[in-house]
């Protein structure tokens, strides 16, 4: 916000590194939007792209921010019985992969944990088969360094915020 | 039930505030316990939904996504927010 304050272009204004939750905390109007007005993934990808990078400017935080888009998108254009858990995670992973090399972050790759995710899901029930804490051992939380209190926004950020 | 439990677990949430079944004081979320509120008031927001707010008013207001305008707004809440981003 300083740096779009002191005149930065918005595309380049965005905090290095930043991969908090910011984005996808304000994103849902977009994924209201999107699907209200029929705004294809790839479209809406670039805006996201360059409205996340304003503010995060990271590739964890872009591909949260895209993952997270169709993962609303899909929850809201399906109706809640006929959702499939490991299909729609499953979309998730062939729509994200494109991006994962365009943005090749460094803190493991998405697509890797959503197929993670999918194999913890159980087929009969359609359930997953992980406790909250199971979750965060697996797929890691990140702790509170009291020294950089930053630290929780890297492990783990993704699956939290799915 | 918002920022008072943002980050911590469904088993985690019970331990600390027992059945919630209604809004919880902010000031006991790990990110805004540095500022000292007015109030024990509950039914604070974060920054993140003002931000949200921001966005939907602009598209309100325009009929379309223009990121230049979604970010002046932004920049508008910000300076209203009292306790820091």
């Amino acid at each position: 916000m300083d740096n779009i304050q002191a005149g930065v272009p918005i595309e380049q204004a965005g905090q290095k590194n930043a991969a908090g939750n910011g984005v996808v905390m304000k994103q849902f109007p977009l994924v209201a939007i999107a699907v209200a007005k029929n705004i294809s993934d790839a479209d809406m990808a670039e805006f996201i792209i360059t409205y996340t990078k304003a503010t995060h400017d990271s590739d964890t935080a872009v591909l949260a921010s895209l993952v997270h888009h169709k993962f609303l998108t899909s929850l809201l254009k399906t109706e809640p019985d006929k959702l499939n858990k490991k299909a729609l995670l499953h979309e998730l992973i062939r729509f994200i992969t494109p991006y994962e090399s365009r943005f090749p972050n460094d803190d493991g790759k998405i697509s890797t944990m959503l197929s993670l995710l999918s194999d913890c899901i159980i087929e009969k029930t359609g359930k997953l088969s992980l406790s909250d804490e199971e979750i965060i051992e697996i797929f890691g939380r990140g702790e509170l360094d009291p020294n950089n209190p930053k630290d929780i926004f890297r492990s783990g950020y993704v699956i939290f915020t799915l | 039930m918002g920022a008072p439990v943002e980050m911590i677990t469904q088993q985690q949430i019970f331990a600390k505030h027992g059945k919630v079944e209604d809004y919880l004081p902010i000031k006991d979320n790990m990110f805004f316990k540095k500022h000292t509120f007015e109030s024990d008031k509950t039914g604070w927001v974060t920054d993140d939904t003002i931000l949200t707010f921001a966005l939907i008013k602009s598209y309100n207001e325009l009929g379309k996504l223009d990121l230049a305008d979604i970010f002046k707004k932004h920049q508008e809440e910000f300076e209203k927010f009292p306790y820091g981003f």
